[in-house]
């Protein structure tokens, strides 16, 4: 193997792009080596030193499979998001479909404490989908025009979305077992919808993490080009965030305030009875303020934590 | 100088050379090296990556094409880039010019 076979070889297993790029990335970076080393031989150099000479001056494999891993990463970046948003309407829909035939044709009988924990869950769960989904799609808006920018801008963009799609597929997979705990109570030809709804539901949270995992997002590789600067209405929900960031208190009670009443709309009947269901929603706010705050970006992390 | 000075004015450099026209990777690296005076004497690989933004950005465009013999992939500045670079000229003949006076190169 000859010092360029082996530059070329590291090269490739350092690029994290697409196919159709990485061969037209290996194509020009051959067809300059050849166009290097036959310069220097016309100078009187040897064979192994123009090689050696060539590989010099074009620069380290590693240095430039991370520009064009910091490319492809803010193009990812930008797509991720809106998986996860196509993934979220999905699984909503799949959802409305399977609880509206639930609606017409469920017996009017209190349903079991599983399938009220299940639904629940998958109600919370798809509550942080929504905010970890709306955070990634600010930060990817904000760095719209950058055509590679930070790493760390993407890690956090990533970490967003992942948390996003995790939640959506905890979401599918509660919905599903509610619908299944109550199959028994579906009349015969609404079993169909009650099915395809929670079909439709787990193939697309499926699609979308598994869609996350193949999405190069690149984060720890950093572009040396300049970044361009934001249009202003796509930093509005950076802004947003900032704000969140400088009023953690405020912002977490105002949410948690605001998401209680209709928990406890759509659980009972009565206030007394619907409460504890406000308060778990009120409290799951806090609580995941508290747990995922600092993953989304939405709460500096503990001081304490970080200084060790 | 390396890469880092150079770092947000490449693309500019490159459209300017692109502006003689259609050249092929090493042929760009080699007339910024040589149109410097050899000041600019970047790792030659870093003008890939450069490409690449300038095509996805509209200002270049590229299809391999035979060129001194040998088929290579060889790029030329398009109707946006002409007009990038006139307004990347613009605003650097500003820069310059303000940058000069605060250190007192030039004339008021």
């Amino acid at each position: 193997m000859t010092e360029i076979d082996r530059y070329i070889s590291e090269l490739t297993s350092r690029l994290k792009v697409g196919a159709r790029t990485r061969t037209r990335i290996l194509a020009e970076v051959s067809d300059h080596l050849d166009d290097a080393i036959a310069y220097r031989m016309r100078t009187g150099e040897r064979l192994e030193q123009a090689a050696s000479g060539a590989l010099d001056a074009f620069g380290s494999p590693v240095a430039l499979a991370s520009q064009f891993n910091a490319q492809a990463g803010a193009r990812a970046m930008r797509r991720a998001p809106f998986v996860a948003f196509a993934a979220g309407l999905a699984v909503f829909a799949g959802f409305v479909v399977a609880a509206t035939t639930h609606a017409r044709s469920a017996t009017p009988t209190n349903a079991t404490l599983a399938t009220q924990i299940s639904f629940f869950a998958a109600v919370l769960a798809f509550q942080i989908a929504v905010v970890a989904g709306v955070c990634a799609a600010s930060r990817a808006l904000s760095l719209w025009r950058t055509s590679a920018g930070r790493g760390a801008d993407r890690q956090v963009v990533r970490q967003c979305t992942v948390i996003s799609t995790g939640a959506l597929g905890i979401a599918a997979a509660g919905w599903a077992t509610t619908l299944g705990l109550e199959f028994n109570r579906f009349a015969g030809p609404h079993r169909a919808t009650v099915v395809v709804g929670g079909v439709v539901m787990l193939c697309a949270a499926g699609i979308a993490i598994a869609t996350m995992n193949r999405l190069a997002v690149n984060p720890f590789d950093n572009a040396s080009d300049g970044s361009a600067d934001p249009r202003p209405l796509f930093g509005l929900g950076e802004r947003a965030i900032g704000f969140v960031r400088r009023h953690p208190l405020v912002s977490c009670t105002v949410v948690a305030g605001l998401s209680a009443p209709p928990a406890m709309s759509h659980a009972e009947t009565t206030v007394a009875g619907a409460l504890p269901y406000g308060v778990i929603q009120a409290a799951t706010v806090v609580m995941g303020f508290i747990l995922l705050g600092p993953a989304l970006g939405l709460r500096r992390p503990n001081r304490a934590r970080t200084s060790r | 100088m390396g890469s880092e000075q150079l770092k947000g004015h490449l693309d500019p450099l490159v459209l300017a050379i692109l502006e003689d026209g259609p050249a092929h990777g090493y042929a760009i690296i080699e007339s910024l090296r040589e149109r410097s005076g050899g000041v600019f004497d970047l790792p030659e690989g870093t003008i890939y990556p450069a490409l690449h933004r300038l095509e996805r950005s509209g200002t270049v465009t590229s299809r391999r094409e035979v060129m001194s013999g040998r088929e290579r992939r060889v790029y030329r500045l398009s109707a946006r880039g002409h007009a990038a670079l006139r307004e990347r000229r613009t605003n650097w003949t500003q820069f310059s010019s303000a940058v000069s006076h605060v250190l007192g190169l030039s004339p008021a």
